[in-house]
């Protein structure tokens, strides 16, 4: 049985993006995900809110909202906005070490197990999926 | 003032503020552009008080890193808390530039880099 927590940061900048950090490892705390897990999710939730407030708003403050729904195997987080601009693509290859853009998407595919982004008519959804066991994941750095 | 810089001969350290994240990224870049374009290009970006940083903030380092080397200069990265380690590691940073715990060794870097 799911289980849910949210967070709606109001007229959202930049400087509310660690606002969401601590929600998400706060959350996952909660729910018993292990804290390494938890600060790998949150270092994508942070790319994801950027890219809202980038990418969706422009940079002018627009609501985000943060879903947090877990279960037995996994922890799910959804960031909806409701701006106008497309998110980017997803970048599917490591962009090394020199690239001026796409490690935002980059560290989001790293960090969680399972990265969609559904755009929808009057929203736009980033679904970071991360299992509660993968010892395969983050073997360089433990983010601890 | 978000960065304090400290001189170690021909060489700067800069003590980067707790966060280096889109909120801060550009300011935080462009006062240590001021800074290279002003003459100091071997620099030391101490990190030991960075509790978290995004790619916002990686960007900023890459883009200090080229500017300085422009220059004929070099920039090593000091003592990254684990969690600001992880996202080095993980953007493979620390394939172009040095990253250690050790100060004295990270202004010896930047100094023995001969200018191209």
């Amino acid at each position: 049985m799911s289980r849910r927590q949210e967070l709606v940061l109001f007229c959202a900048a930049p400087d509310l993006v660690l606002e969401a950090l601590r929600w998400t490892e706060s959350a996952c705390a909660r729910e018993g995900l292990d804290a390494g897990r938890a600060r790998e999710l949150g270092a994508a939730v942070i790319e994801a809110v950027n890219n809202s407030l980038e990418h969706g708003y422009a940079m002018t403050p627009g609501d985000v909202s943060l879903a947090l729904d877990a279960d037995a195997d996994r922890v799910v987080i959804t960031i909806t906005d409701r701006g106008s601009g497309l998110p980017p693509r997803p970048v599917h290859a490591d962009p090394g070490p020199l690239a001026e853009r796409g490690r935002g998407s980059w560290i989001m595919q790293q960090a969680c197990d399972e990265v969609r982004h559904e755009i929808g008519a009057d929203a736009q959804r980033v679904v970071l999926v991360k299992h509660r066991a993968d010892p395969e994941r983050f073997t360089n750095g433990d983010m601890s | 003032m978000t960065i304090e810089f400290e001189t170690r001969g021909i060489a700067e350290i800069a003590r980067m503020p707790a966060t280096l994240v889109l909120a801060n990224a550009a300011s935080v870049r462009n006062e240590i552009q001021e800074r290279i374009a002003s003459g100091t290009s071997r620099l030391v970006l101490d990190l030991a008080r960075v509790e978290f940083a995004d790619s916002s903030g990686l960007t900023a380092i890459l883009s200090c890193v080229n500017s300085a080397r422009r220059q004929g200069g070099e920039v090593a990265l000091l003592s990254p808390m684990p969690r600001v380690r992880a996202l080095i590691e993980l953007t493979r940073l620390d394939d172009i530039v040095t990253v250690t715990e050790d100060e004295a060794l990270a202004v010896a870097r930047v100094v023995s880099r001969v200018a191209a």
